[in-house]
């Protein structure tokens, strides 16, 4: 049986968060029992800095991707770097530009006089002036109350009328989504109730309603600048989070245990302070290690009951999770984490980025390093685009999503690497477009401190100083990699980068 | 081997070099070099990067030359003409040594195409094909 493929739906900047530690995670080679991953972005604030900033993730992913594992089948090269096929992501765009107001979408002035008195009465009780004359543009600014009825025409975008075309049996469904907010409150009750509608005319009803759903609901971890509240300059209030979100999970008690099969709640009482925007180009928090929760829950959704292809298949209807650390401490680091799994990726994966961004080019620039010409590189391969790609993802995106996770504003850091490594992180912190690349010095003494509390092993041979060689592990391993077939250098690049890495962990690492 | 050493003429009329001493001159040539390649481009060009450069592959070459100036001098000078200190070296051994030495670059360059392909980082040393 092949693989299912997953619908994933982020919904709101929060949502677009989670995705981008999703790729993250996909880019270390965790592995996903899915043929592939087919994001599905909702947010009315189509602006959005973290959504754009996602989107551009995914595509440096995307073209990685493509350019090593195009026309491989399923099972091969299961676990390595960039393995799983992430979509590019399909955006149900309801610009809330277009709408305007609650009250222009609703034709609230001709409601009285089309005569639906009783609907524009229902319509006063429900919504306060400023709700109905709160713009659009910027989402729900913590007003679920609106979105569930903007949200509706989700369902209406020829986006989601291709989800449903394209649907399969088999195939599942996750919803990412923040309960403390507006889109994401708003949006994944909303969506539940499309998905498990036995009465809707969309395509495959069937396929959809007996699907296995889950979903990540994403508790309160940030609180926003109370004063700029009060004084008006924004419509965000964070003391209401907590309310809120009560008032949801009752809500999502009483009516959404029947719709979901697997759900997932992560959250943090130590909170990370943001400034407090309205949405737009300016809204770009910095990844949160809650995020990354949340993300892991997307994999541990593909793994439960994974022979399981509908809700029928499975042991029990509903089943909730949690995620949860041992010690309540500030800095978290890989040895917090669970999974001994997860911490070899996420070590194997950073130094593959140590490499690439600080090694490669000077690798690939050398025409007599054995590896080089073993694989048969042509001449200037770093100027090539599969290069420039990695790097990019290297010192565009990855830097800087671990340097974010590790930002002061975080009540809770998530430090599982030595950041002193990057130079410019000022530059960084400025840079609101998220276009800067990451200055990166490591020397050979620094190779061995890299992961916070956890030092590579050291060997001492006579007077010889040890040093991690990555380009001698790569050299004496790409000879037994030309046995293989491959249908392009990109490929042989990858496998070698794979295995050699994986060979100094388990070398350098106890784990 | 007279042959060989071409640049020797002028002391063809001196039997002992026929019987001898081209022959150990040779001998001492190809050991040495087979001695330097082998370390170079087996022992340490398949354990560890830290060699592997154009500068260290000519490092090689060097102490190859050194060894077989030395070591023909030595030897043809003690064993094979049997002279007893230094102050009774012929000026030919001087000559032969140092004609011996520049053979030794020659065959260092030579065997070192065919010793590459028996190593892993040194492989692409001194030229690439």
């Amino acid at each position: 049986m092949s693989k299912p493929k997953l619908y994933l739906f982020a919904i709101g900047g929060t949502g677009s968060r989670v995705l981008n530690s999703l790729t993250m995670l996909l880019a270390t080679g965790m592995k996903m029992k899915a043929e592939k991953i087919i994001p599905m972005i909702i947010d009315t604030d189509i602006n959005n800095g973290d959504v754009e900033k996602c989107r551009n993730t995914i595509k440096t992913y995307n073209n990685i991707h493509r350019a090593i594992y195009q026309g491989m089948p399923e099972d091969e090269a299961q676990g390595h770097f960039f393995r799983t096929k992430i979509m590019a992501p399909k955006e149900l765009n309801i610009s809330g530009t277009d709408y305007g107001t609650l009250r222009e979408m609703v034709d609230y002035n001709v409601l009285g006089s089309k005569g639906f008195g009783k609907t524009k009465g229902l319509f006063d009780l429900l919504y306060s002036n400023k709700n109905k004359d709160m713009p659009l543009e910027k989402g729900f600014l913590g007003n679920p109350n609106v979105g569930s009825v903007v949200l509706k025409n989700v369902v209406e975008s020829s986006e989601f009328k291709e989800f449903t075309q394209d649907f399969k049996e088999d195939d599942r469904i996750f919803v990412i989504s923040s309960i403390f907010g507006g889109t994401g409150a708003a949006g994944f009750p909303l969506l539940m109730n499309v998905f498990r509608d036995e009465t809707s005319g969309m395509n495959n009803k069937t396929y959809i309603n007996n699907a296995i759903i889950g979903g990540v609901s994403v508790l309160p971890y940030f609180q926003v600048d109370v004063e700029k509240f009060n004084s008006g300059e924004s419509a965000i209030n964070s003391s209401t989070f907590i309310t809120k979100t009560k008032a949801a999970l009752s809500y999502y008690n009483r009516n959404l245990r029947q719709l979901v099969n697997a759900m997932f709640y992560v959250g943090d009482t130590r909170q990370s302070n943001y400034e407090n925007f309205d949405g737009g180009i300016e809204q770009k928090n910095p990844a949160n290690f809650i995020e990354l929760t949340a993300a892991s829950s997307i994999v541990e959704f593909m793994d439960y009951e994974a022979s399981s292809g509908t809700k029928e298949d499975l042991a029990q209807p509903c089943k909730f999770f949690e995620y949860g650390i041992n010690r309540d401490v500030g800095i978290l680091n890989l040895g917090h984490l669970k999974s001994d799994e997860n911490i070899k990726r996420l070590l194997c994966f950073h130094h593959y980025n140590i490499y690439v961004s600080n090694f490669m080019e000077a690798a690939l620039k050398n025409d007599k390093l054995a590896w080089r010409n073993e694989l048969k590189l042509p001449a200037a391969y770093e100027k090539q685009r599969f290069y420039g790609e990695m790097a990019s993802f290297t010192n565009r995106h990855y830097y800087r999503w671990l340097y974010e996770l590790s930002a002061d504003r975080h009540d809770r850091k998530f430090l599982p690497f030595d950041l002193s490594i990057l130079t410019n992180k000022t530059d960084l912190d400025k840079d609101l477009d998220g276009t800067l690349k990451a200055k990166v010095v490591v020397d050979e003494k620094k190779l061995f401190t890299l992961v916070t509390g956890m030092p590579a092993k050291k060997s001492k041979i006579l007077l010889l100083k040890d040093r991690i060689k990555y380009d001698e592990v790569f050299s004496k391993i790409c000879k037994s990699l030309l046995e293989t077939q491959f249908s392009n250098k990109e490929r042989m690049v990858s496998a070698m980068l794979n295995r050699g890495i994986h060979q100094i962990i388990d070398d350098r690492f106890d784990l | 081997m007279e042959d060989f050493y071409f640049l020797f003429e002028d002391l063809n009329n001196w039997s002992v070099w026929d019987d001898k001493g081209y022959t150990i001159g040779f001998m001492v040539l190809l050991f040495s070099t087979l001695l330097y390649l082998t370390i170079f481009y087996i022992l340490l060009g398949r354990k560890s990067m830290r060699f592997s450069s154009i500068g260290n592959w000519f490092l090689f070459a060097v102490y190859n030359l050194i060894t077989i100036f030395v070591f023909t001098l030595l030897v043809e000078g003690f064993q094979v003409f049997e002279l007893l200190s230094f102050g009774d070296f012929y000026y030919e051994i001087w000559l032969f040594a140092i004609i011996n030495t520049l053979y030794g670059f020659a065959l260092y360059f030579v065997l070192s195409l065919i010793f590459k392909r028996f190593s892993i980082f040194s492989k692409f040393y001194p030229v690439k094909f």
